[in-house]
């Protein structure tokens, strides 16, 4: 996974914030729907005009406080996924 | 009596809607659940739906269903689907097929038309036009052009048939034809209802609690023939899959969890979809188009959908034992009976508070002067 890599929300995709549970995110090209908690929620948030993994984590810390160690490989985990289902677009 | 629960949370958004973009019809079909005061409301202009399709998309409905009358009798058919498309939802259409020429295949290979459609059904009521035209009259050849054109051009297209009197000896041909012929990966199946115009003819049509069991019976054997290609979400099948479930629960003193037994619990639709109707009406349903939530020209769908009183009562029905209802009190099957359609209730009692005599299981038994309906098929050895 690139750091240098930019992850932009693909602007057809709907996000349905459904109860204070978690949100979902529905891409109607494809019908796929991917369930997201607070972490994917706020993923998505920062790629509304495009970030980086590093400006993603930055932010992180920035705005939480006791992150868990994984946070790093959650982040990558939600990247990936949200890029295949086209939910994200990524450009170098 | 089982457990009083309370109502479920409907869903904060919507997910879908069925819209009847048009009440206008090419063909008059004998069980229409539009009836004719219906077809006299008027449609609304291709800007006023644009303007309401975008509301639905603004709710986050995920997918829309546009139905009619007939969809593609309106000529700006595409331009109302583009505008789904604009509104980031998928959709799927309910048509009689009569109208669907290569020219159609053309339009939907426009811009994001093929890819956003789940599905296109086409009503098809018998193997051939003897048959299918007593229940919609002269539209046999047309609406199988239509089929196989969709199906040479490899759209995602799936038949419903519906049951009546008219066609319940044609069951095995229609399958072969479908199936077999045509070569549809699947079909599915209801049953004549006396909703709209079906009220009218709902005698000619209808079948009784004797003809659900034989049609029910024969569909089970092409379920077993064709394999997992024959199902259905209403209809003969349903309520004998639902009858047994019924026994079932009595017997073991268990509950099922299929639906939610002892109550007025049949649909479930409420809580995730509603209808809009060719005037900009919102219903909970379509098949409840008596029952007017708003105006989506007008009205805030948000607003509706959490406290619109008409939605709240629908939803509230889920709730209300069947020992409630007067002439179900003492029937030893109110314990594991759901009601039946609220849609079907509203239109032959005008309340939607009550049971469908044809979802009936005591009814059902006594007609057939068995006392189970475990009684209709051989016992094994």
């Amino acid at each position: 996974m690139s750091e240098h890599k930019i992850y932009l929300r693909n602007t057809d995709v709907v996000l349905r914030d459904e109860d204070d549970s978690g949100s979902l995110l529905y891409n109607p090209d494809t019908g796929q729907v991917l369930v997201i908690n607070e972490t994917g929620r706020f993923i998505w948030d920062l790629c509304k005009i495009g970030s980086t993994i590093s400006k993603i984590l930055e932010q992180f810390n920035n705005s939480y406080k006791d992150l868990p160690e994984s946070l790093q490989e959650d982040i990558n985990n939600y990247l990936t996924i949200m890029t295949e289902g086209g939910f994200l677009a990524s450009s170098q | 009596m089982p457990p009083a629960n309370k109502i479920p949370e409907h869903s904060k958004f919507p997910a879908s809607a069925d819209i009847s973009i048009t009440g206008k019809c090419n063909l008059k079909c004998r069980y229409c659940f539009y009836s004719d005061e219906m077809v006299a409301l008027n449609d609304l202009t291709t800007e006023q739906w644009k303007q309401n399709i975008k509301k639905l998309g603004d709710a986050k409905i995920m997918r829309v269903t546009l139905t009619g009358g007939e969809p593609f009798s309106r000529s700006d058919f595409f331009e109302l689907v583009d505008s789904v498309i604009e509104n980031r939802m998928r959709y799927s259409i309910l048509t009689n097929g009569t109208l669907i020429t290569e020219d159609t295949i053309k339009e939907f290979s426009k811009g994001k038309r093929r890819l956003r459609l789940d599905s296109i059904q086409i009503s098809i009521d018998g193997s051939c036009a003897e048959v299918h035209n007593r229940s919609r009259p002269d539209s046999f050849d047309r609406t199988v052009r239509g089929l196989r054109l969709l199906k040479k051009n490899g759209f995602p297209v799936t038949v419903r048939a519906t049951i009546s009197r008219h066609n319940m000896d044609d069951l095995e041909d229609m399958a072969a034809f479908l199936l077999e012929d045509i070569g549809l990966p699947s079909m599915t199946n209801n049953e004549a209802s006396p909703i709209g115009t079906g009220c009218t003819y709902s005698d000619e049509l209808a079948l009784d609690h004797c003809e659900i069991l034989a049609v029910g019976k024969r569909l089970e054997n092409l379920q077993l023939k064709y394999q997992g290609r024959i199902s259905a979400q209403a209809g003969p099948l349903v309520k004998l899959r639902m009858f047994r479930e019924m026994e079932k629960s009595k017997r073991s003193g268990k509950l099922s969890n299929r639906w939610k037994m002892g109550y007025l619990s049949s649909c479930g639709g409420v809580f995730s979809k509603l209808g809009v109707l060719h005037d900009g009406a919102v219903t909970p349903c379509t098949m409840l188009h008596a029952l007017t939530m708003g105006n989506l020209l007008t009205d805030d769908l948000m607003e509706l959908w959490n406290n619109s009183r008409v939605i709240q009562e629908t939803r509230e029905r889920y709730c209300i034992p069947m020992s409630d209802i007067d002439e179900c009190r003492n029937c030893e099957w109110a314990d594991y009976c759901n009601g039946g359609c609220p849609g079907i209730v509203q239109q032959m009692q005008n309340t939607i508070i009550a049971p469908s005599w044809r979802n009936c299981y005591k009814d059902f038994l006594a007609a057939n002067a068995i006392t189970s309906v475990y009684d209709a098929y051989p016992r094994k050895e």
